[in-house]
């Protein structure tokens, strides 16, 4: 039962990760650069857990891949307070007046 | 020089809530004349956009607040949410008037989609004073 | 003793994700920041979920509604991302 539950889980993170990296694509934002790469290694790790036997989120292993994850998405939260919006037109317009 | 003549709340509420000249104009149009109720083939016929562009443009500014659809019916009044709303679109309006070409660059640059909002709401700087 | 620590901090940052995007819908009505504002409501109970489960010891097993809180927040982050992206 965990296992289809977590394969499921699994699944949507990685479709959830393939809409950052399309929404990046659109928007050439790195923040959901950063938020698909984190998305999509949780779906991986829900997939490994999946794949093992027993409840194993203890395992050291489990988490720090989710520390990992995680931590990409407050990389991208303090990227986004350092610079704003990196691309944005409307910034380097007003900057130089 | 010339984007300073915006304030910025009134810029805040530009890049927040007005997505397009069109749907600026819908709004002015049908603030020009509250007692009126419009029809989404008469808001095409005056911006000179097509029917469907209007149609969407009236139905965002409806659930926006700006507007709304009297009994059920497919036309659309102006009839802002709170007062304070009308009070914006009041200055809106001044500026657009005054100042159309610094509004319609700020509007111009904004990226063609919305999930820009989802990493924009991540921004601590862009967070407005009325929080 | 490490793993509660680090699902409890990734429970705090799924919190914070949460409240911004909640706090940004409030504002601007984009309906794709409500669903994945309650997206990572869920993931932050989830997340507290593991904390609770490892601290009631090996008796309590609470994996499958953990995960099945999950999966809900993982579906209404599909569906506002599929619907109301825009």
């Amino acid at each position: 039962m965990n296992s289809v539950i977590l394969g499921a889980i699994a699944m949507a993170s990685m479709v959830a990760a393939l809409f950052f990296l399309r929404f990046w694509r659109d928007t050439r934002d790195r923040f959901f650069y950063l938020f698909a790469i984190a998305f999509a290694i949780e779906g991986l790790n829900r997939a490994l857990l999946g794949l093992t036997t027993v409840s194993q989120e203890h395992e050291p292993f489990f988490y720090l891949v989710r520390l990992f994850a995680f931590g990409l998405i407050l990389v991208a939260i303090v990227d986004k307070n350092r610079t704003g919006r990196p691309r944005s037109r409307r910034n380097r317009r007003t900057s130089h007046r | 020089m010339a984007d300073d003549c915006i304030p910025d709340d009134v810029k805040q509420f530009i890049l927040e809530r007005i997505d397009s000249i069109a749907q600026l104009e819908a709004l002015l149009l049908l603030r020009g004349s509250p007692q009126v109720d419009w029809t989404v083939n008469a808001v095409a016929k005056r911006l000179y956009i097509g029917e469907q562009e209007a149609n969407v443009v009236l139905k965002r500014l409806c659930v926006d607040g700006f507007l709304l659809t009297p009994e059920k019916s497919l036309l659309y009044r102006y009839h802002v949410r709170s007062p304070e709303l009308g009070q914006t679109v009041d200055r809106v309006a001044a500026l657009y008037s005054r100042y159309l070409i610094p509004v319609t660059n700020l509007i111009h640059g904004k990226p063609r989609t919305r999930v820009q909002e989802f990493a924009d709401a991540f921004n601590f700087k862009l967070k407005s004073d009325k929080d | 003793m490490a793993g509660f620590i680090i699902y409890g901090l990734c429970a705090m940052t799924a919190f914070l994700c949460a409240w911004l995007l909640l706090q940004a819908y409030r504002r601007s009505r984009y309906r794709l920041l409500l669903w994945s504002g309650l997206c990572f409501v869920g993931l932050t109970v989830n997340n507290m979920l593991v904390v609770a489960d490892n601290a009631m010891g090996p008796a309590s097993d609470l994996s499958t509604l953990r995960l099945v809180v999950g999966l809900l927040a993982m579906l209404v982050l599909l569906y506002g991302l599929i619907w109301d992206a825009e």
